[in-house]
């Protein structure tokens, strides 16, 4: 740089800030169970042979068969995965769980069930919710004399061994036994059954498990939209009423891969995928089934003679399925326009400086109006009392879709 | 809401930049668009049919300066030439109330028509169209 150009004209370039980027909202995290050992580490995918080396499932495979380029696939064993996607939280807006996974497995942790047993008469429970619960053991064994009927409590991991007097030790001293031991009761409660704290209780080989605790699912502060595919309507039902998250009814992972492909691979726009054809047959080929699964908002492929296989339904949350994507879409973008405003002008705390970044904000809605993508929305800006923010507040119609059409018709003479 | 011109700030806005105006004596609107009545001949109806009519017209807005900067007149010189699109305002300083016309084109190029002892002769007008104008209202 020549000192003599910038001694007679100093100039002081400034860079203006660019719109943030939105391509994430396009992109995909796939969890699926591992086939080599490559654990529990975020791999990006771009070829139908990359997927193929970190897992036996098929379903990511329809993402790229839709027309994604790339993917991320996380390999991994289990649904508790918050610290696993924690630093990557900004790098996908959407998360596929692979049919490798069972329904109870699905279930976010805050939705699922305890784990509980009945052993005599105790009812043992898990503290925690979560299919992990049902690694919970116990056994009761009659290694030492007891001549008092007492009990001893033993934990390891998740064993739990009670060493009883056989046939003589009740269920009020075991239960007391079990309240008094930490480890224990860090894993479980019991309960006694009614009037049944005298009896005497039996011991048996080998431990049993805990059962039906359900629930795994745990992204963590991971806010996107969560696919769910499952073989059972009830489950299914469950997962399209949560909101953000999609419930698909299918006997495999592929339709729901498909269709998540199909709309996240069109980089120009947010459409809904009505009636789009789809790779694999569900069997629903009966009116009354596809009518109670729609009206349970969950998201099926319907199998018709002419037409073959149709997506009938794609929604999360029981919206249309473009609803969350759109909405923090526009999100961001309103965002970059405050901060490019800001920015560019640097502006005063007045009215009139608010009353331009309101217009300057407007415009974002203005364009997805126009863009069909959002029926309507406002925003207004406001002056508080104290100095460096504003507030604001933005109201917008929810994005919908149509689907079906319910007419009448009336012949006359 | 009524606006009172020394209450109130007015600019455009230039690739998302604002560039506001010093002195301005005046923020003409002029909206072509009515909302009108009419019915058939047979008089049988007393409620009538709407329609519009100036909807193909722009609204004009005429902007008086008085008084221009050299930097300002070769940007807004350069806009007319260019027809790039800009956006136009008048905002209440006490309210936030805002006059907006947004997609608009500069239709005359601006330049001081007049040069007499007349202090009127100072003014440049900014003549202004757009179908896109838009008002807020606030207290």
């Amino acid at each position: 740089m020549s000192t003599l150009l910038n001694y007679v004209f100093k100039v002081s370039a400034i860079a203006p800030i660019p719109a943030a980027s939105v391509g994430f909202l396009k992109r995909v995290l796939v969890v699926a169970k591992p086939n080599s050992a490559t654990v529990d580490v975020i791999q990006t995918c771009t070829t139908q042979a990359q997927i193929e080396a970190l897992t036996d499932n098929n379903d990511a495979i329809e993402l790229l068969n839709a027309g994604m380029t790339s993917i991320y696939l996380l390999p991994t064993n289990h649904l508790d995965i918050s610290s696993l996607i924690a630093d990557n939280l900004n790098d996908f807006y959407t998360i596929l769980v692979s049919s490798d996974f069972t329904k109870e497995e699905m279930l976010s942790l805050s939705l699922g069930a305890q784990a509980s047993k009945v052993i005599g008469d105790i009812t043992y429970t898990s503290v925690n919710k979560g299919v992990d619960e049902n690694d919970i053991t116990i056994i009761y064994t009659d290694a030492m004399e007891k001549a008092d009927g007492s009990a001893t409590v033993a934990v390891a991991n998740k064993a739990i061994t009670v060493d009883i007097e056989d046939g003589v030790t009740d269920a009020d001293t075991i239960k007391a036994a079990i309240d008094a031991d930490e480890d224990a009761l860090a894993l479980l409660t019991c309960a006694v059954a009614t009037g049944q704290g005298a009896v005497a209780q039996a011991i048996f080989t080998p431990a049993v498990e805990l059962e039906n605790g359900t629930g795994q699912l745990n992204v963590g502060q991971f806010d996107g939209v969560i696919g769910l595919t499952t073989s059972d309507k009830t489950y299914a039902a469950l997962f399209a009423a949560i909101e953000k998250t999609c419930g698909f009814y299918s006997a495999n992972g592929k339709n729901m891969f498909y269709a998540f492909g199909k709309m996240l691979s069109n980089y120009l726009n947010w459409k809904n995928q009505q009636y789009i054809s789809m790779p694999s047959d569900d069997s629903i080929v009966d009116l009354g089934e596809a009518e109670l699964l729609f009206d349970d908002k969950i998201s099926f492929v319907l199998t018709d003679e002419d037409y073959l296989t149709r997506l009938a339904l794609f929604a999360c949350g029981k919206q249309a399925i473009v609803a969350p994507y759109i909405v923090k879409n526009l999100q961001i973008d309103m965002q970059s326009a405050a901060l490019q405003y800001i920015a560019a002008n640097q502006p005063q705390y007045t009215l009139k400086e608010a009353s331009l970044l309101e217009n300057k904000e407007q415009d974002v809605i203005d364009s997805y109006i126009l863009k069909e993508w959002i029926e309507a929305g406002v925003v207004e800006i406001k002056l508080e009392a104290s100095n460096f923010v504003a507030s604001g507040e933005i109201n917008i119609s929810e994005p919908k879709a149509l689907w079906r059409v319910f007419a009448e018709l009336n012949q006359t003479l | 809401m009524i606006y009172r011109i020394y209450n109130c700030d007015f600019g455009i806005i230039h690739n998302g930049v604002n560039y506001n105006f010093d002195h301005v004596d005046g923020f003409l609107v002029e909206d072509p668009e009515t909302t009108k009545l009419t019915r058939g001949s047979n008089a049988g109806k007393k409620r009538g049919i709407t329609y519009k009519e100036g909807v193909k017209e722009p609204k004009k807005i005429t902007i008086t300066l008085v008084g221009i900067t050299a930097d300002l007149f070769n940007m807004l010189s350069t806009i007319y030439d260019s027809e790039t699109r800009i956006e136009a305002f008048a905002i209440d300083r006490k309210t936030g109330s805002s006059k907006i016309a947004k997609n608009a084109i500069l239709s005359s190029k601006p330049q001081q028509l007049t040069i007499d002892e007349n202090p009127d002769s100072q003014n440049v007008t900014l003549n202004i169209e757009t179908f896109n104008f838009t008002e807020k209202q606030k207290d």
